[in-house]
Formats: structure tokens, C-alpha cells, sequence
């Protein structure tokens, strides 16, 4: 490999990893040395040519990748992924405590429903006393 | 983030959430990216949604542009979107600031893709794809020069191996600096740089041939 073709595979190699525009070049001697191979060598200046080419097509490629996705769909996917979160630590606490204050209501209510079922469905012992002494006779029946 | 919020008006929707983020978070005004991420990060990990919100819009459009490049599919580049956020909101309680959010995003994103693209594989039809292919082609005289070397590119890039096509994407559309990009692919900055060298040159080779092929515009 000749020097001149040394110098070409290094400046092709140096294109390739940092692209065409020399300021964006990591190392500021390498650019320096880009800048003025490109002033003097017509091989070079097409093989920078090619690159500043493919990115240009780049750019157009970028453009419709953006152009296919929906304006909306920041705000769609935001929405989506809300409404979805695993550990929603404020609504799942309030549903928690809504769902304890539900318990706690049902609870009151059939403790109080038994209560008065219990209550309305024991006779009076009088009662009891009276339907025995009439069924019965007053002499089967412990009065007391 | 505080670039959007210098650069666009304040009636823009980008700044009014890069206000509401930084507002919610309490994010001082002379931190750096990645301590204001982690601070976002440490309102996110507390349960606060307007910031998580304002987060994902930020992130989402470049996101959603590196996802549809790698699975050529809108819909599922949304899908994959979603689920990267889900994994952030996860990952909060143990965010370490090593990182910007968005660099997180685009390796967890890559890796999603990757995923399905894996998945895919196995049902696509080798055999037929080129003849599926060419029968959906417009004539050549139906399209302009401008839409050809549209198609001609966005063919070339899906013929890249997914890994050189994310440096690809990385480096030319997403604005990440060459030390984030490498974070995304988890290698050092040296072999980041050898693989978007491969991957440039492999496209320089498609595209010519594309072009030198009859019918194409060279």
C-alpha cells in the first residue's frame, strides 16, 4: 500500500466514524488535517462528497420517519400509559378506603339488621307463658 | 429540557410542560441534565404524574422516530414506546443519576425492539420477501426522483443489521452525544465509532448499487 493510499484509507476511515462536516470531528488536528487533504487531493474531496451525499439522504429518511408518526400520539401514548400504571399509589389508596368504608357500612347495617331480627323475631317469655297456660292449663305451665 | 425551554415561546406546549415538570419537581434552575433528570426522576419515584406526563412528551416523538426506523411498523413503535415509560415509572424508587431519563429510554426502547424484531424473524418468508416486495412497487415512472431515493434509502437502512442501524439512527436523528449513544448500545465510544463507520460504509454500498441497478437514478 502506497502512502498516498494510506492517507486515503485514514481519511475515509475518519469520515466514515465521524462524518463529513470536519467541526464535529472529535479531535481538532484531525479535522485540521481533513480540511486541507480535501483542498488537495481530488480523491478525497469525492470521498467527502459521497459522504455529505448519503447525509443528506439520511436527513430526507429522518423527515419521513417523522412525517409517519401521528401528531398526536405524544399525548395518546402519555394517556395510555396513565391510565395503565401498575402502582397509582393515590387511587389505589382511595379505592382501598372506599372499599373499607363499604365493609364497615355493610357491617353497621347487618349487625343492626340482625339485631332487630333477633329481637323482633324472640317472644316475650310472658308471652310464651300465656299460650302454654291456655294450650296447656295453668297447672303444666311454671308461672312465675 | 432546559434547551426546549429556552429556545420555544411560552405559549408552546414543550415549554409549558418543561415549566410544569420543572415547577412539580422543584428543579433548580443551574443543575446539570442528568441531576435534573434525577430530580424529575425523584418526583416521578413520589407519585407525580403531571411530571411524569410532561416527561413522556418530551421524550416521545424522538423515541417513536428510533422505533418506527427499527421495526418499520408505527404501531408498534407506539406499543414499544409505552412500554419503555411503564419500565421508567418502575424503575423510579431506584433511579440512580447516572444518566439522562432519555438515554435510559432509547436503550430500553432498543432492546424492546430488538426484542420483537427477534420474534419476527422467525415468520418471515425469506423465499417470497423480495417477490412481495417487487410486486408492491410503483413503475418507475409513477414516482419522482425525490420519492425513489426516499424509498431507496429507507430500503438500504432496513437491509443494515439492526445494531449498525440504531448507530445510525442515533448519530444522524436523535441528538444524543456520541458518549449517550454508546451508552445505548452498551459499548465503549471506540466501538461505537467502529460501528457507525460499518454501518456508513455498508450504506454507501447499498445505496450505489441501488442506484447503478436498472431502473435506478444514479
Amino acid at each position: 500500500m502506497s502512502g498516498t493510499d494510506t492517507t486515503i484509507a485514514r481519511f475515509r476511515d475518519l469520515i466514515d466514524r465521524y462524518g463529513p462536516a470536519f467541526e464535529t470531528w472529535p479531535h481538532a488536528d484531525d479535522a485540521l488535517w481533513g480540511r486541507k487533504l480535501v483542498m488537495a487531493s481530488l480523491e478525497a474531496r469525492d470521498i467527502r462528497d459521497e459522504a455529505l451525499r448519503l447525509d443528506a439522504l439520511l436527513a430526507r429518511h429522518g423527515s419521513r420517519l417523522d412525517a409517519e408518526i401521528a401528531p398526536d400520539a405524544a399525548d395518546r401514548i402519555a394517556e395510555r400509559v396513565l391510565a395503565a400504571l401498575p402502582g397509582r399509589a393515590p387511587e389505589v389508596r382511595i379505592w382501598f378506603s372506599r372499599m373499607a368504608a363499604g365493609f364497615l357500612v355493610a357491617a353497621l347495617c347487618g349487625g343492626l339488621f340482625e339485631g332487630y331480627q333477633s329481637y323482633s323475631a324472640q317472644p316475650e317469655d310472658s308471652d310464651i307463658q300465656l299460650v302454654e297456660a291456655l294450650v296447656f292449663g295453668p297447672a303444666e305451665v311454671e308461672m312465675p | 429540557m432546559s434547551g426546549v425551554a429556552a429556545l420555544a415561546p411560552p405559549h408552546d406546549r414543550r415549554f409549558q410542560d418543561a415549566h410544569a415538570e420543572r415547577m412539580d419537581a422543584r428543579v433548580p434552575a443551574d443543575l446539570d441534565p442528568i441531576a435534573e433528570d434525577a430530580a424529575l426522576m425523584d418526583a416521578i419515584a413520589g407519585g407525580n404524574q403531571r411530571v411524569f406526563a410532561a416527561l413522556m412528551r418530551r421524550e416521545t416523538p424522538r423515541l417513536l422516530r428510533v422505533a418506527t426506523g427499527l421495526l418499520s411498523s408505527s404501531a408498534e413503535a407506539e406499543e414499544v414506546v409505552q412500554e419503555g415509560f411503564l419500565k421508567l415509572w418502575q424503575a423510579a424508587p431506584d433511579w440512580q443519576p447516572r444518566a439522562r431519563a432519555g438515554t435510559w429510554l432509547h436503550q430500553v426502547v432498543y432492546r424492546l425492539a430488538i426484542d420483537r424484531l427477534r420474534k419476527r424473524r422467525p415468520n418471515v418468508d425469506v423465499e417470497n420477501v423480495e417477490a412481495v416486495l417487487a410486486s408492491a412497487d410503483p413503475m418507475p415512472d409513477e414516482v419522482s426522483e425525490d420519492a425513489e431515493r426516499d424509498r431507496l434509502v429507507a430500503d438500504a437502512m432496513a437491509q443494515l443489521p439492526p445494531r449498525q442501524r440504531m448507530a445510525v439512527m442515533l448519530a444522524h436523528y436523535q441528538g444524543l452525544s456520541q458518549a449517550e449513544a454508546s451508552a445505548v448500545l452498551e459499548v465503549s465510544e471506540d466501538a461505537y465509532e467502529s460501528l457507525l463507520a460499518r454501518a456508513r460504509r455498508r450504506l454507501k454500498e447499498l445505496v450505489a448499487a441501488a442506484l447503478d441497478a436498472p431502473g435506478g437514478r444514479r
